[in-house]
């Protein structure tokens, strides 16, 4: 499984970082241009992310205009969205308008922040991105 | 005389006559025709200059006939392009084909008298005398309204397309919405019944999602919207994505799944890998759902085209229901599927093979199917593929479960359902649906039976063993999903069954130790040992509810959400400055990992404090907000709860614009960060700590 972790705060990051890199090649990118940035390297190198991490509350580009653009960017490859990269947005927010514009704007699925391991393994298990 | 004479001439010229009556009444019959009909026609002489022209030519140009005869029409009709720039005669392409044969011009214009022009289809045929172009006859008409008519065919197509594209897409995204929030539905407490409903909710809103896609696709490649990428790709990942993909589906329905690639295919190919493997997917998919038992196979190997050309070759066998050979032919229509009673039974858009040969198609390939009804199918397809590096080759056993060369190749692939060595996945069959099945190792037998007993309370199939011995042999033969392993047994003990268990090398099965010691040294051990979670003794139904749940395999709801802290700035001071048993629940008893994140927290947090403070004290409100923001996350992160409350309190206070109260709890923040530290040491958590910094 190849992870990308879209985090600005150093802590959520380390302990995502920790945690997936034991499944995987994970990279990490501390804004939304940055993982633009990263997806696009990825696409162009034909080894693209199995799973993106991505926080909605970032300065920037946010996390919402993040998947927003990785979709658009599928999209434009043609890349179906049952096939497309498994977006799990992460944060503290508890607001359900907020989530359902998460789902909105097509990620996968939602993690309360601090991420709970468990949860995130139920996640990666339903994706068959682990075993 | 005369009269003899005439006579004479008359009798002389009877023939004669009669033959001029004849010519009179031809010519008549043809200016009769030129006049009837409705389509201009003129004719030339070798010179190009014009010998007739009839009166539909007249109507149609506004030029009489008296004007034109001798006159060159090119000249008069067909001097300039539809642009308006000039058409020399030497150019015109009723001359340039009139002396090789039939012209037939449909994409050009002729001028009126009075300057404007008409689109025109006309056909030239040329007239020889002895053997020598004498000229030609032209038949022309007016086809402004047909090609009125179809521009607005294909604009209407277009906006079907485009209409079914945008539809497509905005029914995906609410619907995306939908299934977000049943999702989260199903994370909360529901009765039996309402959580089968959410789930069959839930699998309905995917399937729509699929035929959406579908449709979506199909809409782009027919409006030729899609355009191919060619990139360097790995053929053999590429192979193993789908392989990865659908061995699992294949095995929960007891079936074999091969992968079988000729041992001279190249490894590096340029192409669009996102596409074969949409190709595949289908081809996969549908050899799956259509396959009750024996083997679903994928083959690779290069062919050469009539051409000499080098092509790739894949084909998907199953042993599934097959097809008639009339249903076959249709079979790559849209919407159609063997029969329609076959969407019932089975399921699905019947666009999968459709969307797979428009894809073929336009990547220069050919598709087609050998089946035999009853006995099963294979699907194959070519596809021109450019290999990047030829030296090197994807050698057997590159790709997973590629088998031996001689096993290659289309029919031989075929085997019977009964001579398949069925895979150990394949007893997941004697398991009702969504069934979990627990194995429970403890060898007091009053205890065996009250964990059976609450287990069975809970829905969950066990099956129970006495020893750590038996525990390994039972994981040897069967399925199991999850273990619940005592840690003191005669014989064997939990310790060692699981590091047995795990050196078997098979699929992770979650493993809960139960122990009669809650001390946090034995968690250690289990955890080192390989167990996944620890259980103390005796088990509390809620609990271990919650952590079968937590484990259950392909369970997205892993964990409940947990209900946000309330804020109550006054009573920081009673919370709780480091919950390591909270941490260490959140993060399944995973110490080493708790300590990298707390290790990255300590090093990380005295910086984030400080850009608080700076912002605090450049009254920069959004600033304040979004640091303390983000100083609350870091701290729940690590459970520092203390921390976390009053940096949610700053965040609070900056929302509302009273930065004045901020200062006072960003001492309290230091403060709590200095204790977290503190406690951090006396409970023996700092010593072990790789300080991760940041640079």
């Amino acid at each position: 499984m190849k992870s990308l972790i879209v985090e600005d705060d150093f802590t959520s990051r380390l302990l995502l970082q920790t945690f997936l890199a034991r499944y995987g090649e994970c990279h990490t990118a501390a804004n939304g241009d940055e993982a633009i940035s990263a997806f696009q390297l990825a696409s162009s190198q034909t080894s693209e992310y199995d799973l993106v991490c991505v926080d909605i509350l970032m300065p920037g580009l946010n996390g919402k205009e993040v998947v927003k653009r990785v979709r658009d960017l599928e999209e434009r490859r043609g890349v179906l969205s049952s096939q497309g990269v498994k977006i799990i947005m992460t944060t503290g927010l508890n607001d359900t308008r907020e989530v359902f514009h998460s789902f909105k704007v097509l990620c996968d699925a939602y993690m309360r922040k601090p991420i709970h391991t468990g949860t995130l393994l139920g996640h990666l298990r339903y994706y068959n991105l682990v075993e | 005389m005369v009269t003899y004479i005439q006579t004479a001439a008359l009798n002389a010229s009877a023939p004669r006559a009669k033959a001029a009556d004849e010519f009179e009444l031809e010519e008549n019959r043809a200016k009769l025709i030129l006049g009837a009909v409705g389509e201009g026609i003129y004719g030339v002489d070798a010179d190009g200059l014009t010998t007739f022209w009839n009166p539909a030519a007249e109507l149609l140009t506004g030029w009489k006939a008296c004007e034109v005869i001798g006159m060159s029409p090119h000249e008069l009709i067909h001097h300039s392009h539809s642009d308006g720039s000039a058409y020399p005669y030497e150019a015109c392409s009723l001359l340039r084909t009139m002396s090789d044969g039939l012209a037939h011009v449909d994409n050009e214009v002729f001028w009126r008298k009075d300057g404007t022009a008409f689109a025109v289809e006309c056909t030239a045929t040329p007239i020889f005398l002895h053997g020598l172009y004498a000229g030609a006859v032209v038949v022309f008409k007016d086809i402004t309204e047909r090609k009125r008519r179809e521009k607005t065919d294909l604009a209407a197509s277009q906006a079907r397309t485009d209409f079914l594209s945008n539809v497509s897409h905005e029914i995906r995204t609410p619907m995306n919405g939908v299934l977000g929030m049943i999702q989260l539905l199903l994370n909360t407490k529901l009765t039996p019944e309402q959580k089968h409903y959410a789930e069959i909710a839930h699998s309905s809103g995917r399937t729509l999602l699929a035929l959406l896609d579908d449709i979506l696709d199909l809409s782009k490649i027919e409006a030729g919207k899609t355009v191919l990428e060619r990139l360097n790709f790995d053929l053999a990942a590429t192979l193993n994505d789908v392989v990865g993909m659908w061995r699992v589906q294949a095995c929960t329905k007891g079936l074999a799944f091969h992968l079988r690639v000729a041992p001279e295919t190249s490894v590096s190919f340029c192409g669009d890998p996102v596409r074969l493997r949409q190709i595949l997917n289908n081809l996969a998919s549908n050899a799956i759902k259509f396959t009750e038992r024996g083997t679903v196979s994928l083959s690779t190997d290069t062919v050469t085209d009539e051409d000499g050309g080098c092509m790739l070759r894949f084909s998907v066998t199953d042993t599934g229901i097959g097809l008639r050979p009339d249903q076959a032919e249709r079979l790559f229509l849209p919407f159609v599927q063997a029969d329609s009673s076959t969407t019932r039974k089975y399921g699905g858009s019947g666009l999968g093979l459709i969307i797979c040969k428009r894809l073929v198609d336009l990547m220069g390939g050919k598709i087609g199917i050998v089946s035999q009804e009853g006995l099963g199918s294979t699907f194959w397809f070519t596809i021109p593929l450019d290999c990047t590096a030829p030296s090197q080759v994807l050698a057997p056993g590159t790709a997973s479960e590629a088998s031996a060369p001689d096993e290659v190749g289309g029919p031989s692939c075929r085997t019977a359902g009964s001579q398949v060595v069925a895979p150990r996945e394949a007893k997941r069959n004697t398991v009702p649906e969504d069934g979990c099945r627990i194995l429970v190792a403890e060898d007091n037998k009053t205890n065996q039976v009250v964990i059976m007993a609450q287990l069975r309370k809970l829905g969950y199939q066990a099956d129970a063993v006495n020893n750590g011995a038996e525990a390994v042999e039972a994981m040897r033969r069967g399925h199991y999903d999850i273990v619940l392993m005592d840690c003191e047994m005669p014989t064997m003990d939990g310790y060692e069954a699981t590091r047995q268990i795990r050196s078997l090398g098979t699929q992770h099965v979650p493993i809960i130790a139960l122990t009669a010691h809650a001390m946090s040294c034995h968690r250690e051990l289990c955890l080192s040992a390989g167990m996944d979670y620890f259980l103390s003794k005796p088990l509390d139904l809620q609990r271990l509810a919650r952590v079968l749940e937590q484990h259950r395999p392909g369970s997205p709801l892993a964990a409940t959400i947990p209900e946000p802290t309330p804020v109550s700035i006054q009573s920081t001071a009673k919370l709780a400055i480091f919950d390591a048993q909270a941490m260490l629940n959140r993060l399944m008893g995973d110490r080493k990992l708790a300590e990298a994140v707390i290790g990255g927290f300590v090093g990380d947090c005295p910086q984030q404090l400080a850009i608080l403070k700076a912002r605090v004290a450049e009254q920069d409100g959004p600033g304040v907000r979004l640091q303390a923001h983000a100083l609350k996350g870091s701290a729940a992160s690590v459970s520092a709860i203390r921390l976390s409350t009053i940096a949610l309190a700053i965040e609070t206070e900056a929302a509302s614009q009273r930065l004045a109260g901020c200062s006072q709890l960003l001492s309290s923040a230091a403060e709590a960060l200095d204790q977290f530290t503190q406690e951090l040491a006396t409970t023996g958590w700092l010593k072990n700590l790789d300080y991760v910094t940041q640079d």
